[in-house]
């Protein structure tokens, strides 16, 4: 009896976690696709011929590039949005960071290209926004299929390493040492807003105890969170970011869920990557 | 059994249970303050690769037929103050120098975008592809520090959270500086909206 209200107490907690998780991201859930219309914008044969190119791009490369096409971001910056978006989706491989989105926004009439930090010396700013200021007159020119598909190219190209020639002081931003404290590319270095588990140091005793008196302490926890459950009707706001960094939520879980279904029918599923808002915005 | 045995028993298990308290408070705090700090090194990369970008303005903008030359003086100045910041590895725990740090920075943020309100009234210097291959940078680099700043005050406020918790904060003091309260960036006032082009 006690065992089962500990559960329904744990159940109640997983469930506020991710009402605050939903919350804190307005974004949307990973595609399982590497191109995605949600706006009609383009026309299914462009979608379908975009996503097999970018799929086979990402089983000969190893770089996952997405194209995403939704109306709009809401009263959300643009950037603003698609960076927290690249966060969720995890486009690009865990520790290289090597993904790139091409998102379009057609009721907002913008374009961006996220680009996440392992991608940044391949396609720095300047090139980003110069494939933006080529695609832009096609979109105005009411042809989004070959707006997309030509930008996609030209992503694709500089990814090969292809610079287009007469170019002049693009690569600025991607060359010489930043911070005292890198010591690398800044792919091999991405910052990990979750703190990892401490590891090392603590001898297997002391690990032993130490899940004994986190069980008491979860124990303890449980009971508390009942307590405030019975005082508190509405679940606390604003106090998402201990909740997130703590909580391994239903949402995690269903993500994890939702990635190995992904894997086993085929379809994109983030490999770990991070953006750190690299790229270009521009509006048609 | 003797009673003081008992007694003395108890008190070694009371001891035992402090101590290993002591040590998971001591590892957890060290974890999140690495955190901190790495993401600090994000912050400071962001902010070199900016300062990085402004010779190379500068010289662009001077190029240009009588661009008047206080913006970019202001620019080459503030550049040179963010330069000249030795502020050692501790800034999060330090709030004078982290405050310090930031007035740099914005300083230069403020003189930088009035030297782009000023372009504004160059058409020549915005058509070339010098100029918006370095604006592209510029935003692209703005747009860093604004999430990389985002990032440290989520990560400074996960360890202050954690910190300033009970018992948490009765230990943290113990271990000196190192486990102070890490400081947050502030918005400056105004900092948020694009600068105006008024005539």
């Amino acid at each position: 009896m006690r065992a089962l209200g500990c559960a329904l107490a744990l159940l109640t907690f997983i469930g506020l976690a991710t009402a605050a998780n939903g919350a804190e991201v307005p974004v949307p859930r990973s595609p399982a696709h590497w191109a995605t219309d949600n706006a009609g914008f383009l026309s299914a044969q462009a979608v379908d011929a975009l996503d097999a190119r970018l799929r086979a791009y990402e089983s000969a490369s190893g770089h996952q590039v997405l194209v995403y096409v939704t109306p709009t971001t809401g009263d959300t910056p643009t950037e603003d949005w698609t960076v927290r978006t690249f966060a969720r989706w995890k486009v690009g491989r865990k520790g290289l960071d090597d993904g790139l989105v091409l998102f379009v926004f057609p009721a907002d009439r913008k374009v961006r290209i996220e680009v996440g930090y392992g991608l940044e010396q391949k396609i720095p700013d300047a090139t980003a926004a110069r494939i933006i200021r080529d695609i832009t007159p096609k979109l105005k020119a009411g042809d989004p299929d070959a707006a997309v598909t030509s930008g996609v190219d030209e992503i694709l190209r500089a990814l090969e390493g292809q610079t287009r020639a007469g170019g002049s002081g693009a690569p600025g931003a991607g060359s010489g040492a930043y911070g005292k404290n890198d010591e690398g590319p800044r792919g091999t270095m991405p910052p990990d807003p979750v703190p990892a588990p401490a590891d090392s140091g603590s001898s297997r005793l002391w690990d032993i105890v130490g899940v004994w008196i986190g069980v008491l302490i979860g124990l303890a926890v449980v009971v508390g969170i009942i307590v405030l459950i019975m005082k508190l009707p509405d679940p606390p706001k604003g106090a998402y970011i201990s909740s997130r960094s703590s909580g391994f939520g239903l949402w995690d879980v269903l993500n994890i869920v939702g990635s190995v279904a992904g894997v086993a029918a085929g379809g994109f599923s983030g490999g770990g990557g991070m953006s750190g808002g690299g790229g270009a915005t521009g509006s048609w | 059994m003797n009673r003081g045995l008992i007694a003395i028993g108890g008190l070694i298990v009371v001891l035992a249970i402090v101590a290993m308290g002591l040590t998971g408070t001591y590892n957890r705090l060290v974890t999140l303050d690495q955190t901190v700090q790495s993401q600090w090194a994000q912050v400071e990369s962001v902010y070199q690769r900016r300062a990085d970008l402004i010779p190379n303005l500068v010289s662009t903008v001077k190029g240009a037929a009588n661009f008047e030359k206080s913006t970019y003086v202001a620019v080459a100045e503030a550049r040179s103050k963010v330069g000249q910041l030795n502020l050692g590895s501790g800034v999060p725990n330090d709030p004078a120098a982290f405050a310090k740090f930031q007035a740099a920075q914005d300083g230069l943020s403020s003189a930088l975008s009035r030297l782009l309100v000023v372009v504004e009234k160059y058409p020549d210097l915005k058509a070339t592809q010098n100029f918006s291959d370095l604006q592209a940078q510029l935003e692209g680099t703005e747009n860093r520090i604004a999430v990389e700043r985002m990032r440290f005050n989520r990560a400074a406020q996960t360890f202050n959270t954690t910190r300033d918790s009970f018992p948490t904060v009765l230990v943290a003091g113990l271990f000196g500086p190192r486990f102070n309260e890490k400081t947050y960036f502030k918005s400056q006032a105004g900092s948020e909206t694009a600068p105006q082009v008024k005539f």
